[in-house]
């Protein structure tokens, strides 16, 4: 049974409400259709390597590009658990269309097929997107400012958008549970069987537990020649460049997302707790960085992440993305060794026309930047300088105190040996008057 | 060329409160412990924090009393904390303790930094007594704190006189809560509930979806603990403190 919903009454009667309201300039709106035959597939990720990558280039004319790239967490090494993130990209030069997509699997003891639940989540958000740009009337995100929607129960009104929006995360809701409720049926792996507890094996024949099994966050960024939007469930970052060479996080942050807890496709009302965000106008951001929480747990969500996505923006600038990509396949596994030390995957859509003329807007942010590490560090050699100087000091005197107590020593030792001398002398004369046998104290310590 | 000449990684950050209770009725040997437990223990959280590779450990402490007082307006390294002796005097104002307790355990205008640079906080409390205001006005404020609610919290009772149901309440649990009743058995749960944690405090866990908690670093530390102090004379834990009275020896 096919549970794929269509969008397209829905977008109809959006179009009907909004056409008399609003104009359209329509010397922005591109006119190529998305056409109804099914897009370019999507890479595939070859299955029998953890790491994944994809990227695509294309023509000249758009000169939008994309990549993507997932790791193993170098906690995951020692028991061999694959890696439970997914991220892939999807790019329609002809009709600008590009999609980015970083899925993050829960990896805990319970979710123990998280990197199928991530794969899927992330094959069936290419598709479903797909469908819902094709059969979306342009008008429904005609003329939006920069709109931030946050999860449903923050939310006073629920508007047409939001109608529109929470419609395609519940279709990929449905799908994604369609694909893993006939995966529950696939026989226990023999890794599986080795390492995962017997109950929560039994969660696989358990239909309202399942999910928990395939538990995963999911991000996803949209960019059609009309408009770009981005959906957000659980933690990771979405960070967007723009054309001022600012960093932001255009897609409201969840506070349910703390620590190591986030909202899930597992979890009770997923649909509700996806946030997004969208925007026409005729701008599009610069760059858009999809990272999984193994990123930002190494990085913090501020300005060293931000610092990160603009060193990668730099290099490709510099050297071009074929350039970067090596560093990046090198850097992520080396970042999760020395920082979080879990799964990492990164996805980016980038205008190059965009960034030609921001490169010197890079430079000075990163020369920003490092004037202000400068100025932290000249601070903390001062503070380190200043205890230095302290300890020296200290040494110094005690040291002085030492050679002081070394004079007096030896001041009193020659005392003590002349007292001695005399002591003896005297003890020889008191013999010589009372005869040997004359009882003496013996106080000379000898 | 690397993506990474311009960034250093920083390690993750734990923090733990210490949350000491310097009312008059800790005058004497009490006191003393406490300050002698406490100076000792820093040297080895300073040696779990050197041998961490997944967090940086820092020290928040606050005394309460008549009113509270941080020790240092900022989390401090081991290595940087002076722990001052304390006096006791005064009563004990554990619901205004809460209160500036919530006001720290913030990103904005208290201690913390970001979640995904931090580890979830350790908060101990130590006191002998019961609150003398309105200790639970304070604790609700304080249970509406996201980091408190992520935190390992563990309380030692000081003594016979120590309210428990006050204590469980703070830690959200019973079994989080020991009773001491004499210097030596307090010092000794002071380093052992301090270096425990650290220990399990500071270490990455899995990520987890919703209010599924597999096993919770809270009940790790609960479990670690009290293997540590299985069969020591004159401590109590949990609904073992609750049940069973013993005689203080101050």
């Amino acid at each position: 049974m096919s549970i794929r919903m269509s969008f397209f009454s829905l977008f109809s009667s959006r179009k009907k409400e909004e056409t008399s309201e609003q104009q359209f300039p329509q010397s922005e709106v591109r006119q190529d259709p998305i056409p109804a035959e099914p897009f370019v597939d999507i890479d595939k990720n070859d299955d029998s390597h953890d790491d994944t990558e994809q990227y695509h280039d294309n023509t000249e004319r758009l000169r939008t590009r994309c990549y993507n790239y997932s790791c193993q967490g170098e906690s995951h090494k020692g028991t061999d658990k694959e890696c439970q993130d997914y991220s892939c990209t999807f790019a329609d030069d002809e009709h600008g269309f590009y999609i980015a997509v970083v899925c993050d699997g829960h990896g805990g003891d319970t979710y123990f097929r998280s990197a199928f639940g991530a794969k899927a989540a992330a094959d069936i958000t290419v598709k479903t997107v797909q469908e819902f740009v094709r059969e979306c009337d342009k008008s429904t995100f005609a003329n939006l400012h920069l709109t931030q929607v946050g999860t449903l129960d923050t939310i006073d009104k629920q508007d047409q958008l939001d109608i529109v929006m929470r419609h395609l995360f519940a279709t990929i809701y449905a799908q994604w549970r369609q694909t893993i409720s006939e995966d529950a049926s696939r026989p226990v792996t023999e890794w599986e069987t080795n390492n995962v507890k017997p109950e929560h094996l039994q969660l696989l024949q358990d239909p309202e537990r399942i999910v928990k099994v395939y538990g995963c966050t999911l991000m996803t960024y949209v960019q059609t020649p009309d408009y770009w939007f981005a959906f957000h469930l659980g933690d990771g970052k979405c960070v967007m460049l723009d054309v001022d060479m600012q960093f932001s996080q255009p897609i409201p942050w969840d506070e349910k997302c703390f620590l190591n807890k986030t909202t899930s496709l597992c979890g009770s009302n997923p649909v509700n707790d996806f946030r997004y965000c969208v925007e026409s106008d005729n701008y599009f951001p610069a760059a858009i960085f999809l990272g999984s929480d193994g990123l930002d747990d190494t990085f913090g969500d501020g300005d060293r992440l931000y610092n990160f996505y603009g060193n990668i923006i730099r290099s490709i600038k510099k050297e071009g993305l074929e350039a970067v990509i090596p560093e990046i396949q090198s850097n992520l596994p080396k970042l999760s060794k020395s920082g979080s030390q879990d799964d990492m995957s990164v996805a980016f859509v980038y205008n190059e026309k965009l960034l030609d003329t921001m490169s010197k807007a890079i430079e000075d942010r990163l020369v920003d930047s490092l004037g202000v590490d400068i100025q932290m560090y000249i601070k903390e050699m001062a503070e380190w300088q200043q205890k230095l100087t302290e300890i020296e000091q200290k040494i110094e005197k005690s040291q002085k105190e030492s050679k002081d107590l070394e004079s007096r020593k030896l001041a009193i030792e020659r005392e003590y040996q002349r007292c001695k001398a005399n002591y003896e002398k005297s003890v020889q004369s008191l013999r010589y008057i009372k005869g040997d046998n004359v009882k003496i104290d013996d106080a000379s310590g000898d | 060329m690397s993506l990474l000449d311009v960034e250093a990684v920083p390690r993750r950050t734990m923090t733990l409160f210490l949350l000491a209770d310097v009312s008059g009725s800790m005058r004497g040997s009490k006191i003393g412990a406490v300050n002698d437990a406490i100076r000792n223990v820093l040297p080895i959280v300073n040696d779990i924090n050197d041998s961490n590779a997944d967090a940086e450990i820092k020290i928040a402490a606050m005394t309460f009393s008549s009113g509270c007082n941080w020790v240092y307006n900022e989390p401090k390294i081991a290595a940087d904390f002076d722990w001052p002796d304390q006096t006791a005097g005064g009563v004990t104002d554990l619901g205004e303790a809460c209160v500036e307790l919530a006001n720290k355990l913030s990103k904005s205008h208290g201690f913390m930094t970001s979640g995904s640079g931090s580890f979830a906080p350790v908060l101990i409390l130590l006191s002998d007594g019961g609150p003398t205001d309105d200790f639970n006005g304070g604790l609700d404020k304080l249970k509406q704190n996201n980091w408190y609610k992520a935190a390992i919290k563990v309380a030692i009772a000081i003594g016979d006189d120590a309210d428990l149901e006050v204590l469980a309440k703070f830690t959200g649990n019973i079994e989080s809560v020991i009773q001491v009743h004499d210097v030596e058995s307090l010092k000794k749960v002071i380093r052992c509930v301090v270096v425990t944690s650290s220990q399990v405090g500071s270490k990455s866990s899995s990520t987890t979806a919703g209010g599924a908690e597999p096993a919770t670093k809270q009940d790790e530390t609960n479990k670690a603990i009290a293997q540590q102090l299985q069969g020591a004379d004159n401590v109590q834990i949990g609904t073992e403190a609750a049940n069973v009275s013993m005689d203080d020896n101050w």
